[in-house]
């Protein structure tokens, strides 16, 4: 089901800071050989990357939208990594994106819940 | 809960437990806190992997549910609205609901924390007249994604317009999935300030799916176990609520009682 989402700026600055820190981690796994999650990773940065580029008004699709999520738990690691490490500034600045992220997931949950009825 | 039994082995344990709640209690809820089918919430996943579980007629027909972020995975989560139904699970347009809970003299509330919450939201507005609306005091609610959390995923901010509207009510109870492992805080405001007329969360987390570690401390967490799977298993009176945390060997891990919160009459 695809979905025309208008995203705020803020919005759209975490889903651009998120694909670029998935591209990295999508280049690091591939060079330690762990190809599928590479390849995963590097599908979210894409799906991310066209929502970027789309501008303030973009059109999600189901796995787009499940796309977006999977970056949230993602940045989740990078988030607890960080954290573990005393990079707190870091963290801090991740969850915000996540948060970002999740608005995302929730406004598409409920344009969603309305389409069909 | 439910999934292939290699990520989500604690399923048919924990199903097996509640069927033998219910010989003791056959009048018992069953409340699913959401992500019951892995991983996309699909019609296939629920009648390969929930039906023979928790899905047996004894369980199904004795529970109600909130979504998770799972369940979302199919559009509209419609898999999860058209399996168990509008009097359990709301509808797609409306996913939430309450009922009057008569014999225990309590309001049971079912959120939806995997779709707009704000302040202006449909949802928000519904849940304050509910509120002002309902028959009976004490209010136990249901959504999946938790405000406060130790385990995986840690806390999340949007629940706290739902909590925000549970303090203002003096709710008692908030029972949570989301994160895998079993944890109980103490009453507190929604900002996490101790208030032994605040509201007590639970996270259940511990249906089936593989279990996750602590990730960090949380003020007012008072018990937490990440190494079972278990039910919560609660018993309502109109005075007062108890809890006990059974894992699947039958053990009681954790336990206690609580008056409800005192009300203007």
């Amino acid at each position: 089901m695809e979905i025309s989402l208008t995203l705020t700026d803020d919005e759209r600055h975490a889903c651009r800071r998120a694909a670029a820190l998935l591209r990295a981690l999508s280049i690091g796994l591939r060079e330690i050989g762990t190809r599928q999650e590479a390849d995963a990773c590097g599908g979210y940065s894409t799906t991310l990357d066209a929502i970027v580029a789309s501008g303030e008004c973009c059109a999600v699709s189901s796995d787009g939208k499940v796309d977006i999520e999977q970056a949230g738990f993602i940045l989740e690691g990078i988030r607890d990594g960080l954290d573990n490490a005393d990079l707190d500034e870091g963290s801090d600045f991740v969850q915000r994106d996540i948060e970002r992220l999740n608005d995302v997931v929730f406004r598409y949950n409920s344009a969603a819940g309305k389409a069909v009825g | 809960m439910c999934g292939p039994p290699r990520k989500n082995p604690g399923a048919a344990a924990t199903a097996a437990l509640a069927s033998r709640l219910l010989l003791n209690h056959p009048d018992a809820m069953i409340l699913a806190l959401g992500d019951n089918a892995y991983n996309r919430g699909r019609v296939d996943e629920y009648r390969d992997h929930y039906t023979p579980t928790w899905g047996q007629p004894d369980l199904l027909g004795r529970t109600w549910c909130c979504p998770g972020n799972h369940d979302y995975r199919t559009a509209a989560a419609a898999a999860y609205f058209g399996y168990f139904g509008e009097p359990r699970a709301g509808t797609p347009q409306r996913s939430y609901y309450s009922l009057p809970l008569p014999e225990a003299g309590w309001h049971l509330i079912s959120l939806n924390s995997e779709i707009e919450q704000d302040a202006h939201s449909p949802q928000l507005r519904w849940l304050r007249e509910d509120l002002a609306s309902r028959r009976f005091g004490p209010i136990l609610a249901i959504w999946h994604r938790p405000r406060w959390g130790s385990g995986a995923h840690r806390d999340s901010k949007k629940p706290r317009w739902f909590l925000n509207e549970m303090y203002a009510a003096r709710a008692e109870l908030v029972l949570n999935g989301h994160a895998h492992h079993y944890e109980r805080f103490a009453p507190q405001r929604p900002d996490q300030i101790p208030d032994p007329q605040g509201t007590r969360q639970f996270i259940v987390g511990t249906g089936g799916r593989k279990l996750a570690g602590r990730r960090k401390d949380t003020p007012n967490s008072e018990y937490a176990r990440f190494d079972h799977f278990g039910l919560l298993k609660l018993t309502l009176r109109p005075d007062s609520y108890r809890w006990e945390f059974i894992n699947v060997d039958d053990r009681v891990l954790d336990t206690g009682e609580q008056p409800v919160n005192s009300r203007e009459k």
